[in-house]
C-alpha cells in the first residue's frame, strides 16, 4: 500500500522535474554566459503563456490548435529574449546594480502589461486565471509529452553547446570574456544567442506550465510553483551557470516537493513552498551548490 | 597646549561643540537651507489642501517613509532588497495584533474603562510591538545578508514577503495561530478588525473623537508628518555619523572596510535592522493614522504581492539612492506622476480599433512609474536630487565667474584633477578659508 503510494508519488515527480528543468534552463544560460541574474526570467515564462493564450483562444486574436500556441510561446519568449538584450541588457551590462534592479522592474513591467492587456483589452475575466490548454488531450499523455520534450530539448541543448562552433564560442565566453575576445569570439554576439534561445526555452517552459496547472495567470512568476524563484532555487542549488547541476537541481527539487506534499502531515499547504524553504537552508548551508561555481564567499 | 589628538582632552565637549557648529542655520550650505525650507512647506500642506486631497497627500508621507526604509539598507550598503513590503506587512500587522488580539482583550480582562489617554497609550504600546516585530525580521533577513552577496541577498528578500504572504494564508482562521495572534491573521483580505486609530469621526474605534472631517483629516496628517520627522531625524543622524561612513564604504568596497579592522557584517545586520524597524514603524503609524488604515495585503504588499515593494524601489532611484532627501522628492515626483496619469481619461489610440475595446492612459496604471523608474535607471542613475545639488553648485559657481558655460559637462576630469582638487578643498577646511 505504502509502497504503491511511494510510485505514484515518484512518477508524479519525474514529470515535474522534467517540467522544472526546462523552467531553469533558460535562466542558467543566461546567467553561465553574461554573468547576469535575469530577474526578468519569470516574465519570460509569462510572456509564453500569453502568447500561447492569443493565438488559442476565442478571447485572443485567432483561435488555433495549442500546437500553434506552443510555436507561438517560444517565438514570443525567444523575440522577447532577444528584443531585451538588444535594447536594454546590452547598453548597461557592466553595471551590476542597474542590470539587476533593471531586470527586476522590467520582469513587473511586463506581467502588468499583461495583466491589463489580457482584463482591459481582451476581456478575460479573471486574470489570473487565463486558460490555456493543455497539449496533448489527458493528464498522462500531457506529462509523458513534457517528459519526452524536455529531455529532448535537454540533449539538443547539449549537442549545440557542446558540438557545434557556435555553442563552443559560448562556453569560452562563459569561461572568459577577454580570452574569447582573443580568439576572435564576438561575445555581444555570443550574448544575443544566448538570450535568444533562453527566452525560447522560458516561453516553451511557460506554455507547457500554464497547461499543466490547468491555466495561466499574470502573477505566475511568483505564485506557486513561482517559477521565477523556482528557477533561482535549482540553479543554485545545481550550482550556478552549470546546465548539467541545474538538471539534477531541478530533479532534488521536484521529488523533494512531491514528496513533501505527499508525505508530510498537512503537506497540502507546502506546495510551492517547500522550494523556497529548501532553497533558503541550502543557500545558508552550501551556498557554493553542488556543482559549478559559488554563491557567495 | 600645542595639539590634541582625537582621543584627548573633553571629548564630549568638542563633540557637542561640533554638533552646534553643524545645525547653526547660518552656516548652514545652501542645499540644507533649502532642505528645512522643504519641510516646512510640507508642514504647511494642509492650508492648501482640501480634505480629500489631504487624505491622499497623508499617503505620500508613508510612501516617503517607505523608501527611506528602503534607501538606509539599500541605498547606502548597497544590499539590494526586492521585498521591503516584508517589513511593513510585519510593522502593520504587528501593531494590529497586538492593540486589537492582545492589548484591548487584556484591558477588557483587567476591567479598565479605557479613556482617550489609555487608548492613545495602548495605541503606542502597538506601535511599539509593530515596530519590534519589524526589526525582528529585520535580523531575521540581516543574518542571511552576511553569508550571501548581492543577487542572492536580493533572492532572499523578494522570498520573504512570498513566504510571509503565504503565512498569512496559513495562519488566517482564529486559533491557527495560538498565543502570538489569537485571533488569527485573516488570510489574503485582512484582519477585519481595523485597529483603533489616533483620531476620528465618532465610533468606538478612536482615541479622540472630532466632529468634523476636516479636523481629523489635519490631525491625521500632522500625526504622520510627526511620524515623519522621527524617522527623518533617526536616519539623518545615523547616515551623517560615523556608522553612515562604514554603510557607504560597505557598498564600495567590502574588503576596505574589513582592512582597516572594522567588521562589515555588524553594519550589515545594523543597517538592515535600522531599515527594519523605521518600514515597520511608518505602517504601524499608518495603520493608527493614515488614510484607507487597515490592515491586509492590498495596503501593506500592493494589489498584486509585490507593488509596494517595487514602488518603494522607483521612488527611491527617482531621487537619488543614498541621500534620504531623495527618497522625499522621489515621493513627491512618484505621486504627482501617478495623480497626472490617474487623470488622463483619455483613451489610447487605436487599440479600439484593433481590440474593440477601449484602453485609456489611466487604465495602463502602474506601468507609467515603472517606466519612469527605468527610465531614471539608464538615464539619471544617480537620481534627481544629486544631480540639481551638482547643477546647484555649477550655477553658484557660474555666478561666480569660475565657470564658463552652465551647461557643459565636466563628465570626467581626471583622477589626478580630482585628487589634487580634493586636497584642496581639505586643506582649505582646515585652514578655514573658503567658508562652504
Amino acid at each position: 500500500m505504502v509502497l504503491g503510494e511511494i510510485a505514484t508519488a515518484t512518477v508524479t515527480a519525474v514529470f515535474l522535474s522534467a517540467l522544472y528543468a526546462i523552467i531553469a534552463i533558460g535562466f542558467t544560460l543566461i546567467f553561465g554566459v553574461g554573468g547576469i541574474l535575469n530577474f526578468a526570467h519569470g516574465a519570460f515564462i509569462t510572456v509564453g503563456m500569453f502568447a500561447a493564450f492569443l493565438v488559442t483562444n476565442s478571447n485572443g486574436l485567432v483561435e488555433l490548435p495549442i500546437w500553434a500556441g506552443l510555436l507561438a510561446g517560444t517565438g514570443a519568449g525567444a523575440l522577447l529574449g532577444a528584443v531585451t538584450y538588444v535594447g536594454i541588457v546590452r547598453y548597461v551590462r557592466d553595471r551590476p546594480v542597474t542590470v539587476l534592479i533593471l531586470t527586476f522592474v522590467i520582469g513587473f513591467f511586463l506581467i502588468y502589461a499583461i495583466r491589463i492587456g489580457a482584463s482591459d483589452i481582451l476581456g478575460v475575466d479573471d486574470p489570473l486565471a487565463i486558460p490555456v490548454p493543455q497539449v496533448m488531450g489527458t493528464d498522462a499523455l500531457n506529462n509523458v509529452f513534457i517528459l519526452v520534450t524536455s529531455w529532448l530539448l535537454i540533449g539538443l541543448l547539449f549537442y549545440f553547446v557542446n558540438y557545434t562552433r557556435t555553442g563552443r564560442a559560448i562556453i569560452a565566453v562563459s569561461q572568459s570574456d577577454k580570452g574569447a575576445a582573443l580568439v576572435g569570439i564576438d561575445a555581444g554576439k555570443i550574448n544575443l544567442i544566448t538570450w535568444t534561445v533562453a527566452g525560447a526555452f522560458a516561453g516553451y517552459a511557460g506554455v507547457l506550465l500554464a497547461g499543466a496547472f490547468g491555466s495561466g495567470s499574470w502573477l505566475m512568476s511568483i505564485q506557486p510553483p513561482a517559477p521565477l524563484i523556482l528557477s533561482f532555487a535549482i540553479v543554485i542549488l545545481g550550482g550556478l551557470g552549470s546546465i548539467k547541476g541545474s538538471i539534477a537541481g531541478a530533479y532534488i527539487i521536484g521529488f523533494a516537493e512531491t514528496f513533501a506534499v505527499n508525505f508530510v502531515p498537512g503537506g497540502q499547504q507546502l506546495a510551492g513552498v517547500s522550494s523556497l524553504v529548501l532553497l533558503v537552508v541550502f543557500l545558508l548551508v552550501k551556498p557554493e551548490g553542488l556543482f559549478g561555481r559559488g554563491a557567495a564567499e | 597646549m600645542a595639539t590634541e589628538t582625537p582621543l584627548e582632552g573633553d571629548v564630549g565637549r568638542r563633540r557637542r561643540q561640533a554638533v552646534v557648529e553643524k545645525l547653526l542655520l547660518r552656516d548652514l550650505a545652501l542645499r540644507h537651507r533649502l532642505g528645512i525650507l522643504g519641510v516646512c512647506l510640507l508642514a504647511l500642506v494642509p492650508l492648501l489642501a482640501q480634505p480629500r486631497e489631504l487624505n491622499q497627500f497623508t499617503y505620500v508621507l508613508y510612501l516617503m517613509m517607505f523608501a527611506i526604509s528602503w534607501d538606509v539598507v539599500s541605498g547606502y550598503t548597497g544590499q539590494l532588497s526586492f521585498g521591503h513590503a516584508f517589513f511593513f506587512a510585519l510593522g502593520g500587522y504587528g501593531t494590529s495584533v497586538t492593540v486589537n488580539q492582545h492589548l484591548l482583550p487584556l484591558a477588557n480582562d483587567l476591567g479598565l474603562t479605557l479613556g482617550p489617554v489609555g487608548t492613545v497609550l495602548v495605541i503606542l504600546g502597538g506601535i511599539v510591538g509593530g515596530t519590534l516585530v519589524a526589526a525582528l525580521g529585520g535580523v531575521l533577513i540581516g543574518v542571511p545578508a552576511l553569508r550571501l552577496d548581492g543577487p542572492y541577498l536580493s533572492l532572499v528578500t523578494l522570498i520573504a514577503p512570498l513566504l510571509l504572504y503565504q503565512s498569512l494564508i496559513i495562519f488566517s482562521d482564529e486559533g491557527s495561530l495560538p498565543v502570538l495572534a489569537p485571533g488569527g491573521l485573516g488570510g489574503t483580505s485582512g484582519l477585519l478588525n481595523t485597529p483603533p486609530s489616533f483620531v476620528g469621526i465618532g465610533g468606538l474605534n478612536t482615541a479622540v473623537t472630532v466632529d468634523q472631517q476636516w479636523v481629523g483629516a489635519v490631525a491625521r496628517y500632522y500625526i504622520s508628518f510627526l511620524a515623519l520627522l522621527i524617522v527623518l531625524a533617526v536616519t539623518y543622524g545615523v547616515t551623517r555619523s560615523a556608522a553612515g561612513s562604514v554603510f557607504t564604504a560597505i557598498r564600495e568596497d567590502e574588503d576596505a572596510v574589513r582592512s582597516v579592522g572594522m567588521n562589515p557584517a555588524k553594519f550589515k545586520i545594523f543597517a538592515f535592522v535600522l531599515s527594519a524597524a523605521i518600514g515597520g514603524f511608518a505602517a504601524a503609524v499608518w495603520m493608527h493614522a493614515g488614510p484607507n488604515a487597515a490592515p491586509n495585503t492590498e495596503n501593506l504588499f500592493g494589489s498584486g504581492r509585490i507593488d509596494l515593494s517595487i514602488n518603494v524601489i522607483v521612488i527611491a532611484i527617482i531621487g537619488g539612492m543614498g541621500t534620504i532627501v531623495g527618497s522625499i522628492v522621489g515621493a513627491l515626483f512618484f505621486a504627482f506622476a501617478d495623480t497626472v496619469i490617474g487623470g488622463l481619461d483619455v483613451a489610447i489610440p487605436g487599440v479600439e480599433l484593433l481590440f474593440g475595446s477601449e484602453l485609456t492612459i489611466a487604465d495602463t496604471s502602474p506601468l507609467p512609474t515603472f517606466l519612469l523608474g527605468m527610465l531614471a535607471l539608464v538615464f539619471l542613475p544617480r537620481g534627481v536630487v544629486p544631480e540639481l545639488t551638482r547643477f546647484g553648485r555649477r550655477l553658484l559657481a557660474w555666478r561666480r565667474g569660475e565657470v564658463d558655460t552652465l551647461l557643459g559637462r565636466d563628465r570626467s576630469p581626471s583622477t589626478l584633477k580630482r585628487t589634487a582638487e580634493k586636497y584642496r578643498e581639505e586643506i582649505e577646511e582646515i585652514v578655514g578659508g573658503e567658508s562652504r
